[in-house]
């Protein structure tokens, strides 16, 4: 006789352990979920549905009956996208898209900005206003807020000529769980057509997703997690404790771990999406390669960069055109503000946008100037930037793990006190392996994208058996790196 | 149909390496290679319970209510504002104490304490869960009851608690020194600690925080890097980073008691006293707090532990007594006790009900008096006990928690020592948050004669100018605590008397 505990934690919501793709919980249930999926996958009516099924109840291991807010939003949304389509009259438009924004945004306002907007009016003025209750904050909402969102905005300028007309479609689009916890945020037009075809599930495209699967393992669990656990975590924790030159090391470590985490989960996310014979777009493009700001958002978290560019950017700009390259300026300057302020409802986050944003303004007054640059010093000017470019990044992404300002200002104030370099004998010692895994980790940056390319291409032939043998090694050793439990994604949390 | 032989392939493989898997891992130059086994993932149920294991996930939550004997419970003459006493009674009451700190306690000194307030709570009064205790071991119950004392630096390193657990061991038997963190700032009293190799020290407040929030009953957790060589002690002597903790006792035990949660496959203890190896122990259980009382060969002095396997969850070690009263120290030396609010009440519920905790000392309050200037801080800072009160008691819903004011502290105003405003406000509203939860409250600031005795207190050496009580003070006001509580134990015997003539 078996303890059913084992399969009640499987099918229940538990807050402290949510379904995370690196798990065993999770491997299991995507592996029998995968062996229906892979019978009905050539039925539409039945695929959809059953990954419909399943991602609902992704979601509800991820935030419980939070899945009802999901579907509600989903739902509403589906419903007004028909209706400006159908409508002739531009008023009758222009009212249910501002119902959609109004819902959506005030859901996303409600769940993830209450406590913040409280804060602010108690601060201003001198009240002590608090609610009665509590707000939990559903997983992912900012995600599938800007899907949906998004989708309707699409339907509006008729970037999307035929709304979906199938509802559970258009729930599959919203609740999708390969990307419902923390993105890419994939657009209604590149997605929702590829739930109307029939997918071959070949031996290539299980081979390239095993290759993806692999490399999002090793970059959240081999690197991410390791340099967490064995270097920064503590000196965030209390920095008061640790010399200048530890501080120095971990905001390098900080924004690595950053990047491995976040472009791990994406490589994962990927390969699921993979699996079930959907392609959809990565989130990364080698970042640490930027020369600049505004290059480096077109290679990290590309989703959100083109959404914002998409549905804020260029209508600010076209909005304030007559201002020219003022224009530009507002419109960037209000686009990072934003975007700050979607990443969480702090201060930090905030100032951390508006640095980016001030950064990128600063280039577009000195465009001709810098352009004149690369022409005289060609490859040298190109380094500089490219180092300058990284340390702007290593010295922002201290306020992406900080709890508040004043915690920001205290870590630098506390990394620039005694700055002794003596210690960098002792630090080393302590902190070589660490060091190193983070050394490996950004020279893998800097390998050339088509010998990446080249692994992916030779891989395509392996027979299936020999990637699924592939797998369970690569599982084999990692989980000898596991030796914490599963460290959540850092990106779920915005 | 390449995806059914794709998932196939990769579970039968996993399926296999994990039904094969040995126990102990794949052991390859020093380096142990583990894999999740079968029966970690579909565990079958116990045949046999360790009895000296105690599993909290186990033990049913729902136990039979207690009729405690009947209670009028007026505390009315209690609640009253308290006059400032003036240096000169303030210098005598001094005095007097120190006086009576020389003579030995017997049952005489036994009288009511105008300190301390034992309110009504659900038909009994606040403290009868403890009694009950107390009772139950005079009646031979073989059984350790605990009591699990909560503070900041006045109680770090067994501070206050160990003059309290020697009064009631001394009346109620046991012996012991309780919980013993793997790590702590301070030096601890009665016994020499080492501990070797990395550990990480995780606390709910100032310091390193547990990546999934796992902490012991007393907010602290542990684990060690790496993973200990389970071999014989000559090698591990030569091993000079295997973890593990090396105890030297002032008195002989025969029995340790191991607190972890979470454990690893392969994760063990062995416990040597010099080069004999005196016991060994698994840690891999899956519960999520669990304390194994390990018997040693022979009753000892010198504890080594080392571990072996990868690091489970560890809280500490306690050397306990086979039947009687245990006290505990939780003491963190800068905290305000919000932090304990980290551990989720069912945590905390499930901790007690394995430790068998009958009550809980709340003694927080000191680090939060330079921020009590305002009505508005103070308000806030009435919300914050307000709800640590209120989560320990939920999660002591069968014993009792008794809460011990905050004390004078004084700072430096032109370079002259003066008390913080609002602390005997504070005082108040520590008094009536308690009783309206269904706390006892033990009034430590008025017995230290309220506003500005700390100046007193300090010219006299019984406590520094910040408010840290001496060895002396210490000891003065927990035998005044003891002598309270124990004269409310016997009314509470009365009452059972007189309930038992009434049927």
């Amino acid at each position: 006789m078996t303890d059913l505990t084992f399969f009640q934690d499987l099918l229940y919501y538990n807050a402290m352990a949510p379904l995370l793709f690196q798990t065993t919980q999770f491997f299991i249930l995507f592996s029998g979920f995968y062996l229906i999926y892979s019978l009905l996958h050539q039925f539409i009516f039945w695929r959809n549905s059953i990954l419909l099924l399943f991602s609902l109840f992704f979601y509800y291991k991820l935030s419980g009956f939070f899945v009802l807010a999901l579907l509600g939003m989903a739902s509403l949304d589906f419903f007004i996208a028909l209706g400006i389509h159908k409508s002739k009259k531009e008023y009758v438009k222009q009212f249910l898209l501002w119902i959609s924004v109004l819902i959506n945004l005030g859901g996303l306002l409600y769940f993830k900005y209450t406590y913040f907007f409280i804060d602010i009016w108690n601060q201003s003025t001198g009240s002590d206003l608090h609610l009665a209750f509590r707000i939990l904050q559903p997983i992912g909402i900012s995600y599938f807020v800007f899907k949906s969102l998004g989708y309707v905005l699409d339907v509006n300028r008729e970037m999307i000529e035929e709304p979906e007309r199938n509802y559970l479609n258009y729930l599959l689009y919203v609740s999708f769980f390969p990307n419902i916890l923390a993105g890419p945020i994939t657009k209604a037009r590149d997605i929702l057509p590829q739930f109307k075809e029939v997918k071959k599930i070949d031996a290539a495209l299980l081979n390239t997703a095993t290759l993806l699967l692999i490399s999002g393992l090793v970059k959240k669990i081999m690197i991410a997690d390791y340099i967490a656990a064995n270097m920064i975590d503590r000196v965030f924790e209390s920095p008061q404790f640790f010399s200048s030159i530890d501080l120095f090391m971990s905001c390098y470590g900080g924004l690595v771990q950053l990047f491995f985490d976040f472009s791990g989960y994406t490589d994962m996310v990927m390969a699921f999406s993979l699996f079930l014979g959907f392609p959809i777009k990565g989130n990364f493009n080698q970042p640490f390669k930027a020369t600049n700001v505004s290059d480096f958002w077109r290679r990290w978290h590309i989703s959100l960069y083109e959404w914002l560019s998409e549905y804020i950017f260029q209508p600010l700009t076209f909005y304030f055109r007559s201002y020219k390259i003022w224009g530009s300026i507002i419109g960037i300057f209000v686009t990072f503000l934003i975007s700050g302020l979607w990443h969480g409802p702090n201060a930090v986050f905030i100032l951390w946008g508006i640095l980016h944003g001030l950064a990128i303004c600063w280039e577009i007054m000195t465009s001709g100037v810098r352009k004149k640059c690369l022409q005289v010093f060609g490859r040298f000017y190109k380094f500089l930037s490219l180092l300058l470019t990284f340390h702007f990044l290593v010295f922002t992404s201290v306020l992406l793990k900080s709890k508040d300002l004043v915690f920001f200002y205290s870590y630098y104030q506390q990394m620039f006190q005694n700055i002794d370099f003596g210690l960098w004998h002792s630090w080393f010692s302590i902190y070589k392996y660490p060091f190193l895994v983070m050394i490996i980790g950004l020279s893998l940056q800097f390998i050339p994208i088509k010998i990446y390319d080249r692994i992916f291409a030779i891989m395509k032939f392996l027979p299936v058996w020999c990637s699924a043998l592939l797998l369970a090694i690569a599982i084999l050793c990692l989980y000898q790196f596991s030796y914490l439990e599963a460290i959540p994604f850092l990106y779920i949390v915005y | 149909m390449k995806g059914i032989i794709y998932t196939f392939t990769v579970i039968i493989s996993l399926g296999l390496c994990s039904y094969f898997w040995p126990k102990e891992g794949f052991q390859y130059q020093g380096i142990s290679l583990q894999f999740i086994r079968f029966e970690e993932l579909f565990p079958q149920p116990k045949q046999k319970t360790n009895k000296n294991s105690l599993d909290g996930e186990k033990i049913v939550a729902e136990k039979e209510k207690k009729n405690y004997p009947a209670y009028e419970g007026d505390i009315s003459h209690k609640l009253i504002q308290f006059e400032d006493l003036s240096e000169a009674d303030l210098d005598k009451f001094i005095d007097s104490l120190r006086r009576k700190k020389r003579d030995s306690i017997s049952s005489t000194d036994f009288k009511e304490s105008v300190y301390l307030i034992n309110p009504p709570y659900q038909n009994a009064s606040a403290l009868d869960p403890f009694f009950d205790a107390l009772n139950e071991i005079e009646q031979g119950k073989d059984q350790i009851y605990r009591v699990n004392h909560y503070g900041d630096s006045q109680i770090e390193g067994d501070r206050m608690t160990i003059t309290l657990r020697n009064l009631f061991q001394k009346f109620f038997s046991g012996n012991g020194y309780g919980f013993i963190p793997f790590y702590d700032v301070t030096t601890p009293l009665g016994y020499e600690r080492k501990l070797v190799g990395s550990w990480n020290h995780y606390k709910v407040f100032g310091g390193q925080k547990h990546p999934q929030k796992k902490y012991g009953p007393g907010g602290t957790s542990f684990s060690y890097n790496g993973q200990g060589n389970p071999e014989p002690y000559q090698q591990i002597q030569e091993e000079k980073n295997n973890p593990s903790i090396h105890l030297q006792l002032q008195k002989s035990f025969s029995e340790i008691g191991i607190w972890y949660g979470k454990g690893k496959t392969g994760s063990k203890v062995y416990i040597w006293s010099d080069s004999i190896k005196i016991a060994e122990a698994q840690l891999d259980d899956s519960s999520q707090f669990r304390m194994i009382r390990i018997p040693l060969q022979q009753a000892v002095k010198k504890i080594q532990c080392y571990f072996s396997g990868m690091s489970p969850v560890l809280y500490g070690i306690s050397l306990d007594p086979k039947r009687g009263i245990q006290f505990d120290n939780f003491g963190l030396r800068g905290h305000s006790g919000d932090g304990i609010m980290t551990l989720q009440v069912e945590s905390l519920q499930l901790m007690y009900q394995v430790l068998n905790t009958k009550l809980a000392i709340i003694q927080f309050g000191g680090n939060i008096t330079p921020y009590l200037k305002s009505e508005k801080t103070m308000a806030y800072m009435k919300e914050v006990y307000k709800n640590m009160y209120r989560h320990f008691k939920k999660a002591l819903p069968e014993a009792s928690v008794l809460v011990l004011s905050i004390n004078d502290v004084s700072r430096s105003v032109n370079g002259q020592y003066e008390s913080y405003p609002n602390i005997s406000d504070f005082r108040y509203i520590q008094r009536e948050l308690a009783i309206e939860s269904g706390c006892a409250f033990f009034d430590l600031y008025q017995f230290m004669g309220g506003h500005s005795s700390i100046a007193l207190w300090n010219r006299k050496n019984l406590a520094a100018k910040d408010g840290h009580l001496t060895e002396e003070s210490r000891e003065l006001v927990s035998k005044e605590l003891f002598k309270a509580l124990m004269y409310e134990y016997n009314q509470y015997k009365k009452r059972i008397s007189r309930q038992e003539e009434n049927k």
